[in-house]
């Protein structure tokens, strides 16, 4: 009797792990896309305003040992673009239902979130951020998603 | 074991019903193993009671020593005394020492101690298996016992010197048995008296008290005028009811020893586990009900509202290990001890006269390092269920013995055969006035001046149709419960038998030997996780007071970062900080836009509502 419950219960486990959350994964990988087009969008114009991408002229970006103002901000810039295209590759993991995409996901959505905090705390507040990172937690925390993902098997 | 016993396959013994008491609990008398390092056996009571002093905690709050150590006995013991409403009653195996005196007994307990080589090795502790936050609360629970009443580590020690000294005069262990014939079954009752509850102070456990009373039921039927064990049922820390009994013929939850059921003893606590191995008992903080019932409340909000994932441990438990190993002393037939075994009842003069704590009061509110009362009672001197209603206390208070069982379904199936043959006969009876009253009917229509007759015989006829359909229904329903007990019937009577496990809803399980492969790592994590970040605060304070809360959050959130890596648990702490900060978020933008968030719950419906009713609209006006 036990061996048909079981039999019967992993039977329904398959059908339940069949069943993709769409829905769910379509409005998350919205959110991913969103915030990789915005950081992949200024960094890639910080960039042309420099010069360093085009044909203008290149600033020097180091006075001595320190970095110059445009340095800083060759600096900021490559490091949004940079974490663009790591959004992209979680993106596109994502998509693919990768667990790492959705461990990377979450890590990203939780770094996202301590900084809306301390730029809340610092007055320098951005709402559709953070409504956005909630957003993000509520659907890759939910149940289906968790099963569509494998997490929590191992 | 008894030369009474009769072997009828593998381990199963049985015995005459006839047998004497004290034959039939030797027949039957479990073997207990206990875990190396184990520093209480079960003893007898009147040596601890001739150590013991007799005191009294009155409701001011004033104690007295009603009876000296070395003064006390039995027939003392029971003497009956009048106290004032909220006095409690209790003994004092180990007096209060001074320094000297506590210095002594730790330097004797060492030396004991290296010359028994009774030491106990924790292994893979328990630290490693709980996590930050359970380790967090761990903390709050021992310090918790500094504000709560507690047993003190010279208590401890002196008891164990105590009873090595008692060990040294006779070495016995002793069971006190009971026989009890209670709705067809005959319950053996084995209650073992241990002079301590060492867990906490020599296990890492939840508690120390003095005194400790443990019990082991056997479950007997009569069968051909023998009586055969059926059930087992151990007392252990957080099983009730059907979960504490095992079937006698489940050998993969139930291990016998040449027909005796085998204990394994959990260390220090002395709770009786099925099945060698360490278990993880968890125990609740000491909290109020309401945050319980406030946690359980956001969980259900979390889960079932909003549809979260939750993999998370209960934090307001703590992760406690019981060590039921069996690699120390062995104790029960066929052993290396025997037992000393004394039949109690109701008239044995201590076990009823004596309502009072059989050790320390330790004044703790919630009553874990009080000692506990006799077989009899519980704490509050009211009795104890285990003692006179033993089949409820196992959940067999619903079952018949087996060879019962079989009679009861017969007559039950007899019975409804009955019933079905008058169910038969009467919705013929009825069928036959229906169709009679449906022709006369017929032959009243278009006949006017009939009409009030008409209309009688209308009624009757729907009375009866109502009747009727009752009938057929309750027909139906009794064939489907005959069936199922028929097809009951054939199966005992063809000896299969059912699930012996189909009763258990929470099953004891020792932690399986691979989720406690944790590497070094993690076990030294796990035991300075917690001062590190203790010393890494009085760094902050001192050295950088101005990056104190920043610093805080940085040091807690690698903390729980290396915690979850080294633990192989990464993506449930991820998920859970998230989960964190999101409601942190959640309330800020809640409070930054609570009116567009009244706007929102009430836009939303009104217009959900709108779409309806103007489709209604539609569909009326176009049928």
């Amino acid at each position: 009797m036990a061996e048909q419950f079981r039999a019967i219960g992993s039977a329904g486990q398959d059908e339940i792990e069949k069943k993709r959350p769409t829905a769910a994964i379509a409005v998350a990988a919205f959110i991913i896309f969103l915030g990789l087009a915005v950081q992949l969008y200024s960094g890639i114009t910080a960039l042309f305003d420099l010069g360093v991408l085009g044909k203008g002229p290149v600033p020097p970006f180091f006075a001595g040992d320190a970095l110059t103002e445009a340095g800083r901000r060759l600096f900021a810039s490559s490091f949004e673009l940079a974490y663009g295209v790591g959004s992209l590759v979680i993106l596109i993991g994502f998509l693919r239902r990768r667990r790492w995409a959705w461990v990377a996901a979450m890590t990203w959505v939780t770094v996202s979130l301590a900084v809306g905090l301390v730029r809340y705390f610092g007055d320098e507040p951005r709402f559709l951020n953070m409504l956005a990172g909630v957003v993000l937690v509520l659907v890759l925390n939910l149940a289906a998603v968790h099963r569509a993902f494998g997490i929590g098997r191992r | 074991m008894s030369e009474l016993g009769d072997s009828r396959q593998d381990d199963r013994v049985s015995a005459p019903v006839d047998t004497p008491d004290l034959e039939l609990l030797r027949t039957f008398e479990p073997v207990v193993r206990f875990t190396a390092g184990e520093q209480f056996f079960p003893t007898d009571v009147d040596r601890y009671v001739a150590r013991a002093g007799l005191w009294a905690h009155y409701p001011d709050g004033r104690e007295e020593n009603l009876v000296k150590g070395g003064d006390l006995d039995i027939d003392r013991l029971v003497e009956p005394r009048e106290y004032p409403f909220g006095t409690v009653e209790f003994l004092r195996f180990t007096e209060a020492l001074g320094v000297a005196d506590s210095a002594r007994v730790l330097a004797d307990i060492a030396h004991l101690r290296r010359e028994t080589g009774n030491v106990f090795h924790p292994g893979v502790g328990r630290l490693a298996r709980g996590g930050l936050v359970a380790r967090l609360a761990d903390a709050l629970f021992s310090f918790s016992l500094l504000l709560r009443g507690k047993v003190s580590s010279f208590t401890a020690a002196a008891a164990e010197l105590d009873y090595h000294h008692m060990v040294l005069d006779d070495e016995k262990y002793v069971y006190y048995g009971r026989v009890i014939r209670q709705g067809g079954w005959t319950v053996l009752q084995y209650w073992f008296f241990y002079c301590y509850n060492s867990w906490r102070s020599g296990f890492h456990g939840v508690n120390d008290h003095e005194s400790d009373w443990e019990n082991v039921l056997v479950y007997l039927y009569e069968e051909d005028g023998r009586l055969w064990p059926e059930w087992a049922a151990y007392a252990s820390h957080d099983f009730h009811g059907e979960d504490l009994r095992r079937r006698w013929d489940d050998r993969e939850q139930l291990d016998l020893a040449g027909g005796h059921p085998v204990v394994w003893a959990g260390a220090g606590s002395h709770a009786s586990y099925f099945r060698q191995g360490e278990y993880q008992a968890a125990v609740g903080l000491p909290l109020p009900k309401w945050m319980y019932s406030m946690a359980r409340s956001l969980n259900r909000f979390w889960t079932r509202t909003l549809g979260q994932a939750t993999k998370g441990r209960d934090p307001l438990r703590i992760p406690f290990v019981d060590y039921a190993r069996g690699d120390g002393k062995s104790i029960g037939p066929g052993q290396e001890h025997g037992w000393t075994p004394v039949v109690i009842d109701e008239s044995t003069p201590w076990v009823s006269q004596y309502r009072g704590l059989w050790g320390l009061f330790a004044h703790d509110p919630i009553s874990g390092e009080n000692a506990p009362a006799g077989p009899m009672y519980n704490r509050d001197g009211s009795p104890r269920g285990a003692w006179y209603d033993p089949l409820a206390f196992a959940g067999l208070d619903k079952e018949p013995p087996p060879m019962a069982a079989m009679g009861l379904l017969e007559q039950d199936c007899a019975r409804l055969e009955e019933r079905r043959a008058e169910i038969d006969h009467m919705i013929d009876e009825k069928v036959d006035e229906l169709h009679a009253i449906g022709v006369r009917l017929a032959g009243m229509e278009g006949n006017p001046h009939l009409q009030k007759r008409h209309k009688l015989l209308t009624a009757r006829s729907a009375d009866l149709r109502q009747e009727l359909s009752g009938l057929r229904r309750e027909r139906s329903e009794n064939e489907a419960v005959l069936g199922a007990l028929r097809q009951r019937l054939n199966r005992l009577k063809a000896g299969t038998r059912d699930d012996p496990r189909a009763h258990i809803r929470e099953l004891a399980q020792p932690v399986a030997p691979s989720a406690m492969r944790f590497n070094r790592a993690a076990e030294t994590w796990g035991a300075v996780s917690l001062s590190i970040i203790l010393f890494g605060m009085v760094t902050l304070l001192v050295v950088a007071r101005g990056y104190l809360w920043m610093g805080l959050v940085i040091m807690v959130v690698a903390l729980v970062v290396i915690e979850s890596i080294l633990r192989a648990e990464y993506a449930r702490t991820i998920s859970g900080i998230a989960a964190f900060l999101a409601v942190v978020s959640a309330i800020l933008l809640i409070i930054q836009y609570w009116l567009w968030v009244i706007v929102v719950l009430l836009a939303v419906p009104a217009f959900f509502l709108l779409l309806q009713k103007v489709r209604e609209l539609r569909e009326w006006k176009n049928p």
